[in-house]
C-alpha cells in the first residue's frame, strides 16, 4: 500500500476554457463524452494504491460534487478511505487573495491529522497516465525534498502557452521556475503535480500567508527552489493540457484516433467515472458514422464524420455533422447540418439548422441552449 | 422488522437448450442485449418498483451468478433495509439440501422471509426479459383482495399451446389453469409471476412440501391447490414486450427485436432504466473505414468493418474488411480482417481469424468453443 494522500488542486487563473467556463470548473468538464476532466487524475491515485483523497474546490462547484459522489464510483473503500471535498467560503477582499493555498489552509486539519507520510498533490487540468509510486521511489532515491512532473516537449511555441516551466541542471534539480511565453519550441512543461513529505507540505501551506497573501502553490513552490532541493521527475508520453478552448477542443478530437488513444488509456488502468446506465449506442438504418468516437446512450440516425458523440447524444435523420464535439444529452434535429462546433451539455439545435464554424474558429452553443 | 413485499427470484434455471452459454453459468445470467445479463431485468424491475429486498435463489451452476447478484449496489438494492440476498439450497440438520422444485426452493427459504415480516411476497423468474412495474400489480391484488395474483400475457393461440395458460372468468378471477393445452380456451398466458399474501403461501408450502405426491412447482401444485381450495385468484394483465429466451433462436430473435423501428423495450427510457455491471472501458472507437447500419454497439468496441442487423458487447474489436451482418458479437470478440459473421451468436472472448466465414443464411448458430472457429 502506498503511504500517500492524494490531493486534486484547481486550476489558477492563467487557465481559462471560454465559454464553457461559465457553468462549471475545469475538472467537472466533459471528456470523450464519457468522462469528466478529473477523473483521469483520481483514477492515476487510486490505481496507485492511493486510499485517501483529497478535491480542492472553488467557483461553481455543484457540477463537480455531483459526479464525484461519495467516490463509490473511483473504487475507494470508503470505510478505510475517503473521497473528501475540500471548500471554504471566500472571505478575502479580492479573488486574488483566494487560491489554492487559502483553501489547503481553511483545511489544514484534514492534512494534519493523516498518518501518510507523503502527499501527492496533481493539477486537474492536465490528462496522462502516471503511476504515482514511481515518483515516490524516484522521491526517495534522489533525497529531494519535493519532486516535481515535468514532460519535454518541442511544441511549446503551440501549445502549452501560460504553462509553468522548468529549468533543470543536470543532475534534474530545479533550478528556476518560470512560464512559456510562446516564443521557444522546446521546453520543460510543469505538470504541477508533485510529492512532498507530508509534514514539510503542511509546513509550507502554514507559512506562506506569512510571506505573502498572495502565494498561491506555485508561488510557494518557486520561492523555495533555493533553499530546498526540488528534484524533476520526466514523464513521457500522452500529455494534454486543457487551458483554454481551443486546448480543449484538440484534446478530445486527437483522441479519435485509436493509436493515438491507446497512448492514454491501457486495459490494466482502468478509467473510473460515474455510470449513467444507459444503453448502447442504437444506428438505424440511416446512419452513417466515420472516424467518430461514441459513447453510450447515443441515437444515431444521422451522418458524422470525425466527431465525439457524448453520452445520450440524439442525432436526427439526414442531419449532417462534421468535425464537431457533442457533449452528452444534447440534441440534434433531422437535416441540421454542423461543422467545427462544440454543442455542450443539454443543448439542442432545432431552430437554426446551420451551425458552422469558419476560418479556424469553433462555433459554440451554450448549455441548455434551444437554438 | 416489517416489509409490505419482498420478491423472491427463482434464478436456479439451467437453459440447457441454451446449450454451451450456459454450460458454466445459470441462464439468469447469460448476456442479452449489448450490455445485459437477463436478471438484471427482474432486479431493474424490483429496484425501479420500489422493493428493496429482493432474495435470489440460486442452484445450477451459482458460482457467477451468486457473484453478480451480491453486488446490490449494481441496482441501487444496496443500503439499510434494501439489500440482494443470494439464497442457494444449504445443508441442515438432516442432511444437505436441493430445490427439488420452485414451489419447494421458496419453502426452503421461509426461514429468510420470516426475518422481514411480509405482508406480500413476489415471486419472479430470473429468466425473462421484460419491464415491468410490481407495485401496480400489488396495487391490483390490493384492490381485488385477492390471495394470489398471477401476471398474465395475452398471446396468439397458436402460441397458446406451449404456455400454462389462466382460464378466466368476467372479473378475470382465475377459473381454471391448463398447463400447454392441445386445444385452449384461452389464450391468457401465465408469465410465472406471481403475488401472494404472505400468510396464505407460507400455509400452502408447508402444506405441499409434507406431500409427497406433489412436484413442488407453483404452475403444476400449488396454484390448482389454491383453486381446490376456494381461493381467490386474479389475473392480472400484463401489456408489452416479455421474452422467455429459452432457445439459440429465441436469444437471437430477443437481440434482434432491440433494432425494431419500435423500440419494443424502449431501453432509452430515463424513467425505468435497466441497470448492470458498470466495466471501465472507453467509448466506442468508429474507424475510418467503419460502415454500420442497424446496430446495437455497447462501449469499449472498435469497429473498423461493416456492421448490419447485429448487436455487440463491450470489448469487441472488428477490424478492416471484416463483416458482422444479423448477428450478435459477446463481450470481447475480436473479428479479424476480412472475416465473414453471419447469423451467429458469438460467445465471449472468441476471435474469428481472418477471412473466415462463420455462420449460413439458413439458420441462426451458436459459436462457442475454438473448434468451431478453427473448421472453417
Amino acid at each position: 500500500m502506498i503511504n500517500a494522500i492524494g490531493i486534486v488542486n484547481f486550476e489558477d487563473s492563467s487557465v481559462n476554457v471560454k465559454g464553457m467556463s461559465d457553468f462549471r470548473s475545469i475538472p467537472a468538464m466533459s471528456f470523450l463524452g464519457r468522462y469528466r476532466i478529473i477523473d483521469f487524475t483520481l483514477s492515476n491515485m487510486v490505481n496507485s494504491g492511493i486510499d485517501e483523497l483529497s478535491v480542492l474546490v472553488k467557483n461553481k462547484p455543484r457540477s463537480l460534487i455531483e459526479h464525484l459522489g461519495n467516490g463509490s464510483n473511483y473504487n475507494i473503500n470508503l470505510k478505510s478511505g475517503y473521497l473528501n471535498i475540500l471548500y471554504t467560503d471566500n472571505n478575502t477582499m479580492n479573488d486574488a487573495y483566494f487560491h489554492d493555498i487559502y483553501v489547503m489552509n481553511a483545511n489544514l486539519e484534514k492534512f494534519q491529522e493523516s498518518k501518510a507520510k507523503y502527499v501527492v498533490i496533481s493539477s486537474s487540468y492536465m490528462i496522462y497516465r502516471i503511476n504515482y509510486n514511481d515518483i515516490i521511489r524516484a522521491h526517495e532515491e534522489s533525497g529531494a525534498d519535493i519532486t516535481c512532473v515535468y514532460q519535454e516537449v518541442n511544441n511549446a511555441n503551440q501549445k502549452y502557452i501560460g504553462c509553468k516551466t522548468i529549468d533543470l541542471d543536470k543532475n534534474g534539480v530545479v533550478t528556476a521556475i518560470g512560464r512559456n511565453k510562446g516564443n521557444k519550441k522546446s521546453a520543460n512543461i510543469l505538470t504541477e503535480t508533485y510529492v512532498i513529505e507530508r509534514e514539510l507540505f503542511v509546513d509550507l501551506v502554514e507559512k506562506a500567508p506569512v510571506i505573502s497573501p498572495l502565494y498561491g502553490l506555485i508561488d510557494v513552490i518557486t520561492s523555495v527552489v533555493d533553499s530546498l532541493k526540488v528534484c524533476g521527475y520526466e514523464h513521457k508520453g500522452y500529455l494534454a493540457c486543457i487551458n483554454s478552448l481551443e486546448e480543449y477542443y484538440d484534446a478530445n478530437m486527437e483522441m479519435i484516433d485509436y493509436e493515438k488513444a491507446s497512448e492514454l488509456f491501457d486495459p490494466d488502468w482502468p478509467i473510473y467515472t460515474k455510470t449513467n446506465d444507459s444503453q448502447p449506442a442504437f444506428y438505424s438504418k440511416n446512419a452513417h458514422a466515420k472516424n467518430c468516437l461514441i459513447a453510450n446512450g447515443c441515437v444515431i440516425n444521422g451522418d458524422l464524420e470525425n466527431c465525439i458523440c457524448g453520452r445520450g447524444v440524439t442525432v436526427g435523420k439526414g442531419a449532417v455533422i462534421k468535425n464537431t464535439l457533442l457533449l452528452p444529452e444534447c440534441y440534434i434535429a433531422p437535416m441540421a447540418h454542423i461543422e467545427n462546433a462544440i454543442i455542450d451539455k443539454h443543448s439542442s439545435v432545432e431552430r437554426k439548422l446551420e451551425i458552422i464554424g469558419k476560418d479556424g474558429k469553433l462555433a459554440y452553443v451554450k448549455r441548455r441552449d434551444r437554438v | 422488522m416489517k416489509t409490505e413485499m419482498l420478491a423472491m427470484i427463482l434464478a436456479g434455471g439451467r437453459g440447457t437448450r441454451l446449450l454451451d452459454l450456459t454450460s458454466k453459468v445459470a441462464k439468469p445470467a447469460v448476456y442479452y442485449g449489448g450490455k445485459y445479463r437477463i436478471i438484471d431485468f427482474p432486479l431493474s424491475n424490483c429496484a425501479n418498483s420500489n422493493i428493496g429486498i429482493v432474495g435470489v435463489l440460486t442452484q445450477y451452476e451459482s458460482i457467477l451468478l451468486n457473484a453478480y447478484v451480491a453486488q446490490g449496489s449494481i441496482w441501487g438494492l444496496n443500503g439499510k433495509n434494501k439489500g440482494v440476498f443470494v439464497l442457494p439450497p444449504r445443508e441442515k440438520n438432516d442432511g444437505f439440501g436441493k430445490y427439488r422444485g420452485t414451489a419447494d426452493a421458496i419453502y426452503q427459504n421461509i426461514d429468510f422471509m420470516d426475518i422481514y415480516d411480509p405482508e406480500y411476497v413476489l415471486i419472479l423468474s430470473g429468466d425473462h426479459i421484460y419491464k415491468m412495474d410490481y407495485s401496480e400489480m400489488l396495487a391490483f391484488h390490493k384492490a381485488q383482495h385477492a390471495d394470489v395474483t398471477v401476471a398474465g400475457l395475452e398471446v396468439s393461440w397458436e402460441e397458446a399451446k406451449r404456455f400454462g395458460i389462466m382460464n378466466t372468468n368476467e372479473k378475470d378471477e382465475i377459473i381454471e389453469f391448463e398447463e400447454k393445452p392441445a386445444h385452449p380456451k384461452n389464450n391468457l398466458a401465465s408469465m410465472g409471476i406471481y403475488i401472494f399474501s404472505y400468510k396464505a403461501l407460507r400455509k400452502a408450502l408447508i402444506a405441499d412440501a409434507d406431500n409427497d405426491k406433489s412436484d413442488h412447482d407453483f404452475g403444476k401444485n400449488v396454484i390448482p391447490s389454491f383453486l381446490e381450495q376456494g381461493k381467490k385468484i386474479c389475473a392480472y394483465r400484463f401489456k408489452g414486450y416479455w421474452k422467455d429466451v429459452g432457445t439459440i433462436d429465441s436469444l437471437w430473435q430477443a437481440n434482434m427485436d432491440l433494432l425494431d423501428d419500435n423500440d419494443v423495450l424502449n431501453m432509452a427510457d430515463d424513467d425505468w432504466k435497466i441497470y448492470t455491471e458498470d466495466i471501465p472501458t472507453t467509448p466506442q472507437f468508429i474507424g475510418k473505414k467503419a460502415r454500420i447500419k442497424r446496430a446495437y454497439i455497447n462501449q469499449g468496441c472498435v469497429v473498423n468493418g461493416t456492421i448490419e442487423n447485429s448487436v455487440l458487447f463491450r470489448d469487441c474489436r472488428i477490424h478492416k474488411g471484416a463483416k458482422i451482418i444479423d448477428s450478435v458479437l459477446m463481450p470481447g470478440v475480436i473479428v479479424d480482417e476480412g472475416a465473414v459473421v453471419r447469423n451467429c451468436i458469438v460467445a465471449e472472448g472468441l476471435e474469428i481469424p481472418a477471412n473466415a466465414n462463420i455462420g449460413t443464411k439458413e439458420k441462426i448458430e451458436l459459436i462457442a468453443r475454438k473448434e468451431q472457429v478453427e473448421e472453417q
